[in-house]
């Protein structure tokens, strides 16, 4: 019963949604959509369990003074006021102490995550770009012409078009490339769907 | 409280928030009140009034305004010349400016009324869900008292007109189910007569259905409360949102620049009709039965003792164990992330399948894994998957609830919490494998700075290169969808591995021989039959 109740519900579910895909009636849309919000209402009640699992991670570590408590009390602390902030003051004032909070912490660091992306891709290019064999000399050329091709000085050098060139790149090798990988993942997908629906892959339940 | 009394209590919460959401829906919808007219030479002088405009029309809103989300879709005003007219019929119309001091009214303009004509207004508030079901089934409307009979002023502007506009000559109209529609809207088809000048717009009613509702605006949207088609069309087609039933009418009315509608016609009665297949979605249907058929078929074969199922080698799969391996060695745990999408994403169905194999080999070794991830309910379902994986290992002592924690659902709070973890507790090997976007090529810089062995598998295409640039291993597409597969080496699941290459081939040919047809023959039937029916679903 631990095993076969999770894979009844998994397949009906399943297989009502992918009969939705085939069967336009309203009426199996409903039911459906039901579901779908059901699942939102779970994720929702998720949440309260995230919260629940930072508390229970973090506060018997500042309790101990471990290594690096400090942090962890500063995460605990701030994580408890912007939620007291968001209850109070986020439907209330919304561009109150809810949003300054997220115009002064948040988006800032925000976007300074997504800025070392720069530098981050710079060493990751300055390790991948050797020409050690043939495969990796063609990726070595091909990245010179397309960063060469997609910056304004690439129109301007006289000898090749890198612009015409960079464009039959993207616009057919890596093409060709992308959509040979996305049809793949895209059967392994469906593959991988049929088999939790119908009940093959049952690792997420534990053996028998 | 522990755990698992909060999970109880979450849940409980969630099916009473749930039930409360299905019980308490209004029965019905609540129509605005207190429509009042008033001759626009009335207005205060400086008032901000549009040049045509004859008549104000003001308001209070319905009591369902703004209750839950998009209650309210509009609110449409009609009019009939006092005395004269028994029905009410669109006009030309302009909402005017909120008075920011009074929120719970709003006010229309009046602009094609005849000076010196009685009229009297009601106003129609539209929604945009059906009260009776949880689900949007197609609109509800609720019109208000009539109003005071008014005399309509002569337009602010002394340049217009103020005559009624002749000739305007009413519109032919048909109504039928949309094909492969699922029973809840109509296809409403007008010919609309040679475009004469002095033609605002037109508007579209509805009366009947089965609720037997009076006429009234077809639309919940404001926008479409005047259908302005196409300079020189000579048709005018919409799509109408219906209750499932029989007996709908619809009228359209034509809308001169000034003066009084003039209506077509009523429509045929028509009713919804629900389609059970949709016939464009056949092919998608045909594979996905043949790769069932392929599945069952590969797995009896090796059920009765065939040969073994051949795969090839992946090595990033290999690859895990010894990393596991490695880690244990060293004494540093094993850091998986699991992608920072939602449960539904099959890239992290894939990956959570995964990490239950991970962690019985990480329990059987005796070290230790983290786990950090990006949604709560990916949290919860890993740490299960965890567990259990412990659970088969036969070490369930040494499993710690606490190394699976959610860290944060916002993208590069996660990354760097993921990065802080990689750089205090040093893991010496780090699986990535599911969803990523951005942070990819972070989490895997800051893993090669730790010297760890870096196994990375995803099907975002945009993210493959910096994890190839990156780590020791990757994994490209449906090759993370395999590792389940491959890892436990169960006749079921390989099976439905070996279904899905065949479908592959089978997609390679198709491809083939239609790139062959667009080259050697674009437009011959069967070119246009494999676009059509073969690689199209219709949508």
């Amino acid at each position: 019963m631990r095993t076969t109740f999770p894979l009844l519900i998994t397949f009906v579910a399943g297989a009502l949604l992918i009969l939705e895909f085939f069967i336009p009636h309203a009426g199996l849309k409903d039911v459906v959509g039901l579901m779908r919000d059901w699942g939102a209402v779970v994720t929702a009640a998720a949440f309260v369990l995230g919260a629940v699992n930072v508390l229970q991670v973090n506060i018997p570590k500042i309790a101990r003074r471990e290594a690096d408590w400090g942090y962890k009390a500063v995460l605990v602390g701030s994580a408890i006021f912007t939620a007291i902030a968001g209850f109070y003051y986020g439907k209330v004032e919304p561009t109150g102490v809810y949003g300054w909070l997220f115009d002064t912490f948040y988006a800032p660091q925000n976007a300074t995550m997504f800025a070392l992306l720069a530098f981050f891709v710079a060493s990751a290019a300055f390790r991948a770009f050797r020409a050690r064999n043939l495969e990796a000399t063609l990726m070595l050329t091909a990245a010179i012409i397309v960063m060469i091709g997609v910056t304004p000085v690439g129109e301007k050098i006289p000898f090749l078009d890198f612009t015409a060139v960079k464009d039959w790149i993207l616009e057919y090798a890596n093409n060709g490339g992308r959509r040979a990988i996305l049809i793949g993942a895209a059967l392994g997908a469906v593959a991988t769907g049929l088999r939790v629906v119908l009940g093959l892959e049952r690792s997420h339940l534990g053996s028998d | 409280m522990s755990v698992a009394q909060v999970r109880v209590i979450a849940w409980f919460s969630s099916a009473l928030v749930l039930a409360a959401g299905c019980t308490l829906e209004a029965p019905t919808l609540a129509a605005p009140t207190q429509v009042r007219a008033a001759p626009v030479t009335a207005l205060a002088q400086g008032m901000s009034v549009p040049g045509p405009a004859s008549v104000l029309i003001s308001f209070t809103k319905s009591a369902d305004d703004e209750r839950g989300i998009d209650l309210v879709k509009s609110y449409v005003p009609l009019r009939r010349r006092a005395g004269v007219d028994t029905v009410f019929a669109p006009f030309l119309f302009a909402r005017a400016d909120d008075d920011a001091a009074h929120p719970r009214t709003a006010s229309f303009y009046d602009l094609n009324a005849i000076a010196g004509e009685r009229y009297e207004y009601v106003v129609w508030a539209v929604a945009e869900r059906d009260f009776r079901t949880v689900s949007a089934s197609g609109a509800q409307a609720a019109v208000s008292a009539a109003s005071n009979v008014v005399v309509a002023s002569a337009p602010r502007d002394a340049s217009i007109d103020g005559t009624h506009e002749a000739s305007v000559v009413p519109a032919r109209l048909s109504a039928t189910p949309p094909e492969n529609d699922g029973g809840r809207a109509l296809a409403v088809s007008a010919t609309l007569p040679a475009r004469a000048s002095g033609v605002a717009g037109y508007a579209l009613m509805v009366e009947g259905g089965p609720r037997s509702s009076p006429r009234h605006p077809a639309f919940g949207d404001a926008d479409r409360a005047l259908l302005q088609p196409e300079e020189g069309a000579s048709t005018l087609e919409q799509v109408v949102s219906a209750a499932p039933g029989d007996g709908y009418r619809f009228v359209l009315y034509t809308i001169p620049v000034r003066g009084d509608a003039v209506a077509s016609a009523p429509s045929a009665t028509v009713g919804t009709a629900a389609s059970l297949l949709d016939p464009n979605k056949l092919n998608v249907g045909v594979v996905l039965a043949l790769m069932l058929a392929l599945t069952f078929a590969f797995l009896r074969r090796a059920q009765r003792g065939g040969k073994d199922i051949f795969i090839r080698r992946i090595p990033g799969v290999d690859a895990i164990e010894e990393a596991i391996g490695r880690a244990t060695e060293m004494g540093r745990p094993v850091l998986y992330v699991p992608g920072i999408d939602e449960i539904q994403n099959v890239q992290t169905i894939a990956s959570i399948l995964v990490l239950g194999r991970v962690s019985e080999l990480v329990a059987r070794y005796d070290t230790e894994i983290k786990v950090p991830c990006c949604i709560p309910l990916v949290a919860t379902v890993g740490e299960e998957v965890v567990r259990q994986g412990f659970y088969d290992a036969g070490r369930p002592d040494a499993h710690r609830p606490t190394n699976v924690q959610w860290i944060s659902s916002e993208q590069f709070a996660f990354c760097a919490a993921t990065n802080g973890i990689m750089l205090r507790d040093k893991p010496a090997t780090n699986i990535f494998l599911g969803c990523f976007f951005g942070e990819s090529l972070i989490l895997a810089e800051t893993g090669y700075v730790n010297r760890a062995i870096q196994i990375a598998g995803t099907a975002e295409i945009t993210q493959l290169p910096f994890f190839i640039a990156a780590c020791d291993y990757t994994l490209l597409g449906e090759e993370l969808f395999a590792v389940s597969a491959y890892m436990s080496r169960d006749a079921k699941l390989l099976s439905n591995l070996k279904a899905a290459d065949w479908v592959k081939a089978l997609c390679i040919a198709i491809l083939v021989v239609g790139t062959a047809l667009a080259l050697l023959a674009p437009q011959s039937a069967v070119t246009k039959a494999l676009v059509e029916h073969v690689l199209t679903t219709g949508e």
